[in-house]
């Protein structure tokens, strides 16, 4: 995931889940975080209720497209430029002025007793965890 | 350059984009057409500053040119 201050709101951060190609906008880091998980499994509800696999395509479910190309070198720039820090420091962002930061999630789906159509893997997403 | 989520909403609305309140209850409203869903975040009200790289994306999603989209907000 890439989090980046927004150029054009300095006091928001946006967020581009790459592998998944969905987005969210946050007032932190930790909030944006917390929004683009919350996009993903908006967008993996809606896929999953029309019975789709949002993990098709290699995680573009139907419709997505992929996330740009220099969207992924920027990645691959902070990856392997930047400074590795720890998940207490990540929350501490903000309070050091950084403007960019790449960080991993794991999002979990879990089959509900009604599930609908779409039986391969999941109905929901019940747990995502930066 | 940025714009209001109001206003991102009043011109999704025509191109056709049906915008409706995510039903979990987060700050998310789901903008949807064709079956496909763009969440965009409310987390301040209608009155949310959105960025103009989420408006774009927004617009690349839907297949929507985003200067047309931009004389909309």
């Amino acid at each position: 995931m890439l989090l980046e201050r927004c150029e054009d709101l300095p006091d928001q951060w946006f967020a581009q889940c790459l592998a998944f190609n969905v987005v969210s906008q946050g007032d932190s880091v930790a909030h944006a975080i917390e929004m683009v998980l919350d996009a993903i499994r908006i967008v993996f509800e809606n896929e999953i209720g029309q019975g789709h696999d949002p993990l098709a395509r290699n995680g573009l479910g139907p419709w997505r497209k992929p996330a740009k190309k220099a969207e992924w070198e920027r990645l691959e720039r902070l990856i392997l430029g930047g400074k590795l820090g720890t998940r207490a420091e990540l929350a501490r962002v903000d309070e050091r002025g950084l403007d960019a930061v790449a960080t991993q999630i794991e999002v979990r789906l879990a089959t509900r007793a009604r599930a609908p159509k779409f039986k391969r893997a999941a109905a929901a997403v019940v747990h995502a965890a930066a | 350059m940025p714009a209001r989520f109001r206003d991102i909403k009043r011109a999704a609305k025509k191109f056709g984009i049906v915008v409706t309140p995510d039903r979990a209850g987060s700050s998310h409203f789901n903008f949807t057409r064709d079956g496909r869903t763009f969440p965009i975040s409310a987390h301040h009200g209608e009155k949310t500053e959105i960025n103009d790289k989420y408006i774009r994306l927004l617009c690349d999603a839907f297949g929507i040119d985003p200067t047309e989209f931009r004389k909309l907000l």
